[in-house]
Parts: C-alpha cells; structure tokens; sequence
C-alpha cells in the first residue's frame, strides 16, 4: 500500500473516521478521499482496525457509582489553597524572627560578648558578634576561645543582671586603641537586619591561625 | 472544557457541576457515558483481568479529585490519564508474567458496521497480531487515535508527551501494521 503525500490528510484521516472534523473540513477530507487512491484505502484500513478491537467486559455503572465519594466533599477546598495557606504563615513567621532578631541585636544583647571575644583573642578577631564564641569547631580548635566563651556567658550574665549600656562601657575601658578600632570596624559590617545565611566558619579563622 | 458528547444532552462539565452539588445522579450519567471507552482501553492496551476493578478504580481517584479538575483537557482524557497510571502501575506490582496475550479472533468486538459482516475471523487474528508487534508506546499511540478516536492532543496529555511525539509514533504504528498485513 503506498502512502499519499498529504501528511495533513493522512494526519486527520482518524478525525475523518470518528467524525471529529467540522463541517468545512469534514467536505474537504472527503473530497479529497473520493480522489485519493492511497488515502480512501488508509481510511478503509482504520475502520477495519477499529472493527477489530477487542470485546471489553461491560461496567456496572451502579456498583462503581456507589464506592464514589459524595459531591460535597470532594467539593472542599482544593490542596493547592492549603498548600498557598502554609506559604503564607511560614512567609509571616520568617517575618516576625527577622524582626524580632533585628530587635534583639538593636538592644545590644551581642555586644558583651563581642567585647570579650575581642579581649581573648588579642584584638586582631574580627567582630561577628555570635558566630565565632559559638561554633564548635572553633572552640574545639582555640581552647583560647572557650576561655572567652565563659567570659562571653558572664558577661552576658551580668547584661542581664544590670543595664546594657555600663556593661558596654565597662568592657570598652580595658580596650586598646586597636582593639577598638577592630570592634567598630567589625560593627560597620553588621548588617542592620540580621541575614537569614550561616556565618561562613572562615571568617576570623585565618586571622585566628596567624596569631597562634 | 469541551465536552466530550456532542448533541443536545448536557456537558460533561455541567454533570460534574451538578454532582458537586450532591446530585448523585450526575455521577451515574458520567459513569454510563466513559465506563465503555475505558473498559476498551484497557482491553485494548493489553489488560485481560479485573478489568472492571480497574475501571472502579480510574472513577474513585477521579471522582476524589474532581473539584479540584480544571478542565484543561477533556474529561475523558483526563480518565484516560489515571487509568493508564493505574495500568502501569498495576504492571510494576506484578511479579509474575503479565497476562496481556493475544486477542484472538472471538474476541474482536462485532459492533459497528456492516464491513464487519465481511471481515473474516483469519483477518481479525492478522489484525491484532500486527498490532502486537508494536512497541507499548506505538501501541498506546495507535488505540487513542485509531480505536478511541483522540486527537494529537489529547493522546499528549495522557502519555505526557509532546503533540509532535504523538504524531510520529502514530505513523510509525501504522506503518508497522501495515508491513505486518502484506
């Protein structure tokens, strides 16, 4: 059987057969069967192949329409607006920790430990207020640092016993000139609201490896 | 959506609007009217047991879901959709060798036409022998577009493919049958 050059005809040959097409096109593909050799004998070759399907058991309808759920509450929201709630409050939720982390660090809460982190290392660490006294790797490498990581905690202590701001003045007195500049430097880089992002463990670590 | 039904009866759409409402016997019309085309495709795409379950199945998942359908596709290739994912899971599960064989010749439907009045049983088993050498996509392919009737389109959506794909493993099905019946 040899096969006609009109691949849109031979495309919508099926369509033709299941009386699919529209009108127009319905008039077209049959004008065109009623000439075409190849075509009239592929149309003849469908309905002989869709004559010959396979007998398939009839259904009770009545016994499957009985297992179905009721309308009603397959009528219930749809997951997806559940899914979009969920987004919404973990949205809202990350909103008020960034806001209650921003207020906590306005408060001052870090900087006593800042203080005696800078004390502990000599003055060259680099000022990230709660990464570094509270990464384990660190102190397991800097024994130096569990010495002021106990500071860090009596310092905090007292913070909590007393008012922030002598606190900041008493820790700030027992600093050189350099230490200072270090603590202000490493205060610049703080960001005002506190990134959602780990604090990468190489900061201050060459710095820590240098002074050893 | 478009309904599947052409003539003065009611949508597809309007029955499922109608049994979200609690009117159970839109439900019975929507069973009535795709229960047969499933029950063939399974038939016709290898399946020889508990056909019927297999149909309970396909309207029980569909029917969970179908506030949520959109409409994007017909209704019927969207059941067309879930049985094949329930054929082919079916076929995961088995352990056994599947017991797709053959149809043989008293199986063919004698519906339709008077062509089938002329055709002789010999013919029938060639027919469905050729359709056994296809590849399961060729054979897929062939079944939605010949014996069910969908278009390019729609057999994309139920394969999950592109409507290109569709058209050229449809021709390479024809082809193979056609080189099976020299």
């Amino acid at each position: 059987m040899t096969e006609c050059n009109n691949e849109e005809v031979r495309d919508a040959l099926p369509d033709l057969l299941h009386g699919r097409l529209g009108e127009i096109d319905r008039v077209t593909m049959t004008a065109h069967v009623d000439t075409c050799p190849d075509c009239r004998a592929e149309l003849e070759l469908l309905r002989t192949l869709r004559a010959a399907a396979p007998l398939a058991p009839g259904i009770d309808a009545a016994r499957v329409v009985s297992l179905l759920p009721s309308g009603t509450v397959a009528s219930r929201p749809a997951p997806v607006m559940r899914r979009t709630a969920f987004k919404v409050a973990a949205a809202l939720a990350l909103v008020l920790a960034g806001t209650w982390a921003f207020v906590a660090a306005r408060r001052g809460d870090n900087v006593p430990a800042v203080a005696s982190s800078v004390d502990a290392s000599g003055g060259k660490q680099a000022a990230s207020p709660v990464g570094i006294a509270s990464t384990p790797s660190v102190r397991a490498a800097n024994p130096e640092f569990e010495g002021s990581e106990r500071r860090s905690v009596a310092a905090q202590g007292s913070a909590d016993r007393s008012d922030a701001s002598l606190s900041l003045v008493s820790g700030i007195k027992d600093l050189s000139d350099d230490q200072i500049e270090l603590l202000l430097a490493g205060l610049d880089e703080i960001e005002t609201i506190p990134s959602a992002e780990p604090q990468p463990l190489g900061i201050g670590m060459d710095e820590i490896g240098e002074e050893q | 959506m478009s309904s599947f039904i052409r003539g003065g009866t009611e949508s597809d759409r309007e029955l499922i609007n109608r049994w979200l409402a609690g009117d159970a016997r839109a439900a019975t019309e929507l069973v009535n009217r795709h229960s047969d085309a499933l029950a063939r495709f399974a038939v016709s795409s290898g399946e020889r047991e508990e056909i019927e379950e297999l149909v309970q199945d396909t309207f029980v998942r569909a029917f969970s879901s179908l506030g949520s359908f959109r409409g994007e596709s017909s209704l019927r290739t969207w059941l067309f959709t879930i049985e094949r994912r329930l054929m082919m899971d079916r076929r995961r599960a088995e352990r056994r060798v599947r017991t797709t064989v053959p149809v043989e010749a008293e199986d063919a439907s004698t519906e339709f036409d008077a062509l089938d009045s002329v055709l002789a049983a010999e013919t029938e088993t060639r027919i469905r022998k050729a359709i056994d050498t296809l590849s399961p996509t060729q054979r897929e392919v062939f079944v939605l577009r010949v014996e069910q009737g969908l278009s390019y389109r729609e057999i994309a959506q139920v394969l999950g493919t592109s409507e290109g794909a569709a058209r050229v493993h449809y021709h390479n099905a024809i082809r193979g049958v056609k080189e099976c019946l020299k």
